[in-house]
């Protein structure tokens, strides 16, 4: 009787169909529940890390956010970081330090080539350290000889400096006469067991803050633009990775993180600054900012800091008295050759 | 004989139901089971070095390379030095729209 209440057939199907009802809904909650599972396993996040994710995804400028987006923007960054690589990160959002514009002047006769900047730049600022490691300074080794280096070259020739004036063209000899380096011949990847070598002199290259850089005027979204103080910056969620600036940039001083940036939780630094040295994502573009997560506090920058031999002199272009100041109106000064007046205010120098 | 038909009828529609629910449900465990594995697999795939990756930054390295060949590197007079200087500065203190 019960059977027939079960299945409706008066005991003609004699419980078999019941049965295989039974059995195949059984299977299909089960492999339901199994597939759910796996499914859920897979995703891995919550909602909340759905919708916060969303919510950066689809964040704007963060120069066109008013005072709460900005504070709800960091707050949310701070979580995401904090719980990625289980630190207590802060997001600093300082501003540009008014009455500044910050130059870099490198030493080259001091400069032994021990990249010992490379690594704490590559510390400070959270790069990607495997598969590959992103370095924003790259070391350039250069051969010496044949090349002049005096100043009383720079007026001899064709055409005569009288005609050219004092600026422009004649700067750096001419045609028959070049006094100057051509990075031609350098070396990026040498590898020695001591440095400096004999007959080498080295030219660490990184992002040279140009006063009128081609990276922000090429970037089609105004994701990188140059601050008050003379650095340029990017936004990271505003950037579109289309690696416009990038080609832009005369010294390929930009790197752009075509993998997921590989960087463990026991080597995060987790004093970063939203336009600095927070962690990056895949496909957007990164640079040296004069670590301004230290700059704007007054300190000075990582690769500064760690020159073993003091060859690196940073401050305020502003401030006549600034060691930089007294670099440029005291030592032989070079740059790179201004063919894209640019403006570099990254200087070599030497005694 | 117009009841066993109306039974048959019963049944057959009950296991349409059933195979309805039973696809319905099938087809639902299919799409998160595919959802969750293809995002699995996108972000397995996104967090390791793929070609595509590799060869990025190997063409990034030798593009900085070929920039930086192009480069001089040159000694500026004192002249260069007060013009590049009074440029940037007059630069810097420029009113912008």
């Amino acid at each position: 009787m019960s059977e027939e209440k079960q299945c409706g057939c008066h005991g003609s199907c004699q419980g078999s169909e019941n049965s295989e009802v039974d059995e195949s809904r059984r299977d299909l909650l089960k492999y339901m529940g199994v597939a759910s599972m796996a499914g859920a396993m897979a995703m891995a996040v919550s909602p909340e890390a759905e919708a916060k994710a969303y919510e950066e995804w689809f964040q704007t400028h963060y120069e066109l956010m008013n005072e709460g987006e900005k504070q709800e923007c960091v707050q949310r960054l701070e979580e995401r970081y904090s719980e990625e690589y289980a630190k207590n990160t802060t997001v600093s959002t300082a501003p540009a330090l008014k009455g500044v514009l910050f130059g870099y002047a490198l030493n080259i006769q001091k400069c032994i080539g021990c990249r010992t900047c490379v690594h704490a730049c590559v510390q400070e600022n959270n790069q990607s350290r495997y598969d590959p490691e992103i370095q924003w300074i790259k070391v350039l080794k250069m051969e010496k000889g044949g090349t002049s280096f005096s100043e009383h070259e720079l007026d001899k020739g064709y055409p005569e400096s009288e005609r050219m004036g004092n600026y422009g063209l004649q700067v750096g000899g001419n045609a028959y006469n070049p006094a100057g380096v051509s990075i031609e011949d350098s070396q990026r990847y040498y590898d020695t067991e001591q440095v400096p070598e004999k007959d080498s002199f080295y030219f660490p290259v990184q992002c040279q803050q140009c006063e009128k850089p081609p990276c922000v005027k090429t970037c089609p979204v105004r994701a990188t633009f140059r601050e008050p103080n003379g650095v340029v910056v990017i936004d990271y969620n505003w950037c579109i990775g289309c690696r416009m600036c990038q080609l832009a940039c005369p010294y390929g001083a930009r790197r752009f993180n075509w993998g997921q940036p590989n960087l463990p939780k026991e080597d995060m630094n987790p004093k970063t600054h939203y336009y600095g040295n927070r962690p990056r994502m895949q496909g957007v573009m990164e640079k040296c900012t004069f670590c301004l997560q230290r700059t704007r506090e007054g300190r000075n920058p990582a690769c500064l800091e760690a020159c073993p031999v003091g060859a690196r002199k940073f401050g305020n272009l502003l401030d006549p008295q600034s060691e930089i100041r007294q670099v440029l109106a005291t030592k032989k000064v070079f740059r790179f050759k201004e063919e894209y007046l640019t403006y570099p205010k990254f200087f070599y120098f030497m005694d | 004989m117009t009841k066993q038909k109306d039974e048959k009828v019963d049944v057959s529609r009950r296991s349409f139901f059933t195979r309805t629910a039973k696809a319905a449900g099938g087809l639902a465990a299919a799409c998160v089971a595919a959802t969750g594995l293809t995002k699995a697999v996108t972000a397995a795939s996104a967090s390791a070095p793929t070609v595509k990756s590799k060869a990025g930054y190997a063409q990034d390295n030798q593009q900085q390379l070929e920039k930086m060949s192009k480069q001089q590197m040159v000694l500026m007079s004192n002249g260069e030095k007060d013009q590049m200087l009074d440029e940037i500065l007059r630069h810097h203190y420029k009113e912008t729209a």
